[in-house]
Parts: structure tokens; sequence; C-alpha cells
């Protein structure tokens, strides 16, 4: 369907089917209607699912459902109008220009140096070969450029590298200048290989107020092996096991994420690493999950799992294992695409103050943004322009006319700058909902009703009828949640 | 969990959403303990803790780890990856 010029409240005021809608029937589940624009899910029964079937086909007047229901299709988008459709969309749009560029806010993910002691496959970054720490002089440079953002108050850190454990020093010596600036710190996520993860640094994970730790461990010892080893080819599984034995079992308070890198050479082996870890670290505060591996470099494309084969496996580990994927079945509506690429005060830092948008661009010098040590530190205002606005899906007619956008928000800024502006092929930036909208939420509607019928059994015998024939099965959202609060179940 | 537990109480659940007689009979009964009991004479000998392991499994509750969006500055994308 052609947008065509923007509806005004006179010439946008027909009754519509939104284009945001998706109608469907699972003859396991039933009948639903979900829309995009207000994240929400009816269930319907035969009956209701017919008259709008009949509505959507041939937009005929709306006389056939109850008034109650109409009024919630309306409440909820699922029959509207252009002109409010248009007005929603804004509002969204809006939303995201507000968190790209709030100035109270800063985030910088730091890469004491760009070394590693690994030689991962698919790894983005080619430069693990490059010894450089960052300098004191650089991290003077870093502070200053901090105190240089006079309207923020919060600070946020994400130790990154290379492997940033080669920098520990660098590690503790920036978070003890920066939590003496007069901010809020909020503390620091680490993203290691475990490799150097021992019982010093792991004792003073608190005190740098690292509050989270990720460790990648790509499946049981002999497929980790063959993916995750050590420049030179040596193992990496059971030192990185010792090592998270070591972290769990220090004083360390914060959570530790075990992430699974996945593609066609390892998917068959997730469950049983999960397994393998729940069971070695049972009581623990871990969190497993798998990721999707995508095109880096010259690694081998054919291993790499399409969005389709990704659902797949998400399904079929949820069904056979109850885990659900870290993004969830049900979309998100803060999902909206604001990543440290498109957020206006969000930096990745190198090793020699050198600034970049986006984690992939690590170590790549045309996709240097800025330079600490420079009197205005931001070199490259246009990329960092085109990674902010130009990435705006909002403003990509090929997006407005997608079904999903208002869940989608434009997917991966970085995928999307390099199709776009630098015309490399292949690459997957949308939202995985786009073609598999439908597998993604009979996964969640499959969870709700398990819910729904187990208590239902265990408790006083009476379930929620769908007597009215139809109702709202999504999850509950907090009134006026923008999203990204982590306060209501859709962004928690 | 407990593989023969997971079979009976899936099993249960795919009944009870699919025959609504079943269903009705079933959750008519309002004491606890005879429910089960009408269960098991149905051929789903399952125990409530079964159930109950069934719903923590399957309640679509694991697998959340931490959003940097307050806390390591990165929104919708986790440590690097997009999902």
């Amino acid at each position: 369907m052609a947008l065509g010029p923007l509806p005004t409240e006179r010439t946008g005021s027909e009754t519509i089917w939104s284009r945001y809608n998706k109608l469907f029937h699972s003859p396991r589940l039933g009948h639903f209607v979900y829309n995009a624009l207000s994240n929400t899910l009816f269930e319907l029964d035969e009956s209701n699912y017919r008259c709008l079937e009949e509505f959507r086909e041939r937009a005929t007047d709306c006389e056939s459902l109850s008034p109650e229901f109409l009024a919630a299709l309306r409440q909820n988008y699922v029959i509207t109008t252009r002109w409010e459709e248009q007005r929603v969309l804004l509002s969204n749009r809006y939303r995201r220009s507000t968190t790209n560029f709030d100035s109270t806010r800063l985030g910088l993910t730091i890469c004491p140096t760009l070394k590693c002691n690994f030689r991962c496959p698919y790894c983005f970054e080619h430069t693990q070969g490059d010894p450089m720490l960052m300098s004191p002089q650089t991290i003077d440079r870093l502070v200053e450029f901090i105190k240089g953002y006079r309207d923020v108050r919060h600070l946020s850190l994400a130790w990154y590298g290379g492997e940033p454990l080669i920098g520990f020093d660098v590690i503790c010596k920036v978070t003890e200048r920066l939590k003496s600036l007069d901010l809020t710190f909020g503390g620091a996520a680490l993203i290691t290989n475990g490799y150097f993860m021992d019982q010093r640094k792991c004792d003073l994970f608190n005190d740098l107020e690292i509050h989270s730790v990720q460790v990648t461990l790509d499946g049981p010892e002999e497929m980790h092996d063959t993916r995750r080893f050590l420049t030179g080819g040596g193992p990496s599984f059971q030192r990185i096991l010792a090592n998270l034995d070591t972290l769990l079992n220090s004083t360390f308070k914060g959570s530790c994420d075990i992430r699974v890198n996945t593609d066609r050479q390892n998917v068959g082996t997730f469950q049983e690493l999960r397994d393998t870890l729940l069971e070695r670290f049972k009581d623990k505060n871990i969190c497993i999950y798998a990721a999707r591996v995508t095109p880096a470099h010259d690694y081998d494309r054919s291993l790499i799992l399409n969005l389709e084969e990704w659902t797949d496996f998400n399904r079929r580990v949820f069904q056979s294992s109850g885990f659900v994927p870290i993004s969830n079945f049900y979309p998100s509506i803060n999902l909206d695409s604001v990543c440290v690429g498109t957020a206006h005060n969000r930096f990745v830092v190198g090793p020699r103050g050198e600034l970049y948008k986006c984690w992939e661009d690590v170590g790549q010098p045309a996709r240097v943004i800025g330079d600490v040590h420079r009197a205005d530190p931001i070199t490259n205002p246009e990329l960092r322009a085109q990674y902010s606005v130009g990435t705006d899906a909002y403003s990509d007619p090929e997006c407005l006319e997608c079904s999903v956008l208002p869940i989608c928000g434009g997917g991966c800024a970085n995928k999307r700058l390099r199709t776009k502006y630098f015309d490399e092929p292949g690459l997957e930036y949308c939202s995985p909902f786009k073609d598999n909208l439908v597998q993604y939420l009979e996964a969640y509607i499959d969870i709700f009703m398990n819910k729904e019928m187990c208590a239902a059994i265990l408790g006083s015998g009476q379930n929620e009828t769908n007597t009215r024939g139809y109702r709202k099965i999504s999850p509950e959202t907090k009134p006026n949640c923008a999203g990204g609060s982590g306060s209501c179940s859709q962004c928690s | 969990m407990n593989k023969k537990g997971d079979k009976l109480v899936r099993g249960l659940i795919e009944k009870m959403r699919a025959d609504a007689a079943f269903r009705k009979r079933v959750l008519a009964v309002e004491d606890i303990d005879a429910r089960m009991e009408l269960l098991k004479k149905e051929g789903f000998d399952c125990k409530v803790g079964d159930m109950q392991l069934y719903l923590r499994t399957y309640g679509g509750n694991e697998g959340q780890a931490v959003v940097l969006t307050e806390k390591g500055g990165c929104n919708g994308i986790y440590y690097g990856f997009c999902f």
C-alpha cells in the first residue's frame, strides 16, 4: 500500500483496516488479530474472526461487530483512520528522537585495548594483534571529553575490546577517575572471553561497579574449542569454565550472562551446553542465551542462520526445554532501534582515544567519527549523522510501508548504514518479526495458554473464558510506559 | 525437568485446550485433590508438583538477561550483537 500524501484530519478520516494488523488462524491455538501500532493481541472466536476477515477484504461497515468489540478495536488501532495512524507514528518517531538526543545521559563503551588472545573465525574485528593499551594521556583526555558534556548527569559504561581484561589496569584507573566526577555513575558491564578472569580480578569487580559480566561459550568443550581458540590454536573451554567457577563463587554481586554465538556449525549443541551449565551453576545468578552470528569479513556465509531458521531454532528450543529467547517471543515496544549507533551521547572509545558509533566498527579507520585528543572531538559529524538520523526508518519509504515498523523501528543501524550508504550486499537489518511475526506470536500464545491452563487446574478450577467472543491476551503494559523503562512486562 | 512428568502435563494441557467438554468437567471440580483424582482416572496421573514445575519451566520467565538500557548504554542491543 503506497502511503501517498500525508493524511490530514479531513482527508484521513475514513475508517480503515490498519496496515499494521495481522489477522491469523492457528489450527492448534485458535483465531487472533495483532496490531503492531498498539502492540496488542486479541484472541477471537470464529465469528468475530470472519467479520474482521470480511472487513479487511471489503472494507464493509462494522455493523456486525458489537459496539464494545468495535470500541476495543478502535482503541487499539485495529480499525482506525490514516490520520490516527499517522499521529501515532509521529509520536513513536518523537519518542525515538527524544531518546536519541537525551543530553542528560552519556553511555560509553570503552576498549582498553583491541588486542585479543582469541582468534574466533566469525569475529567482526580484525585488529586482535594490535598490542596498544590505552595510555595515561588518553585516559586524561577521555575524562576531559566526559567533562565536556555539561548537561550529562548519568554515566554508564561497558568494557569491551579486543579482550578488555588484557587491559585490566586501564579499567581500574579509568573507573577510579570517573567515579570521582560529579555524575551518577551507573556502573559498567564487562564483555570478556573469560580467559583472564582470575580470583584477583573477580574480587575487584564490585569495587569497579561492574554489575554484569558476559562470557561467551560456543558449545560443549569440543565444539567451543573449534570456534573460540587461542592465538596459535590452543583450547579455552576448560579454563573459562574454571574461571566461571571462580567468578560465581567470589563475592561478585552482579549477574553473569553466558552468550552462545550461534550459527549452523553449533546450533545443534546449544541445549547440551545449556543443560551442562545449569547443572554446574544451579542456584547461581546466571543467564544463558543464544545470539545469532551475523556476516563478518571472510567468515563462511553459508554457516549463518537466516531469520527464518533463527525463529525455528528459538521455537524448537522452547518446545523442548521451555527456554525463552533473550528478546522474548512477544514483540517489545522498546525495540525502537535506539542504540549506541543512533544515540547522540553514546560512543565506543578505542585505546587511542578514537571514537566510533558502533561496536562492530571498532578498529576500522574509515568508521572513526572522532578523537578525544582533539579540542573538537567529533571529526566526522557526517558519519555520526548518518548513523543517527540517516538510519531513521521513519524516513525510509520502504519501512513506512512495512507492517511491523512500529515494533521494529528500523532494525540494526550498523547493517542498515552499510547497506544503504556503503552498498554492502547481503546484510539483514530488518527485525525477525518482518517475515516471522506469526511464528513469534504463536510461541507467545502457547506460553500464555500454558500458564492459564496450569493456573486453572491448580487454582480454583475457573479459567477466564472467552464469552464475549474476543479478549485481549497481550502482556500488560503500565499506563504511559514509553518503553525501555524496565518497569512493565513488555519492556522488562 | 522430569521427562515423564513433562510429557504428561503437556498431554493434559493439550487435551484441556482442545476438548471443551473435558475442560469443563475438570474445572467444575472445585477441590484440587478431587480434581487431580479425576485427572488420574482420565489417564493423566500427574502430581501438583509436576504441574508447578511445568509452569515454571514453560511459563516464559526464563532466559531474561540484563538489558543494558540503564546500565551499559546499549538499548535494544545486547552486548554488541543485535538479537
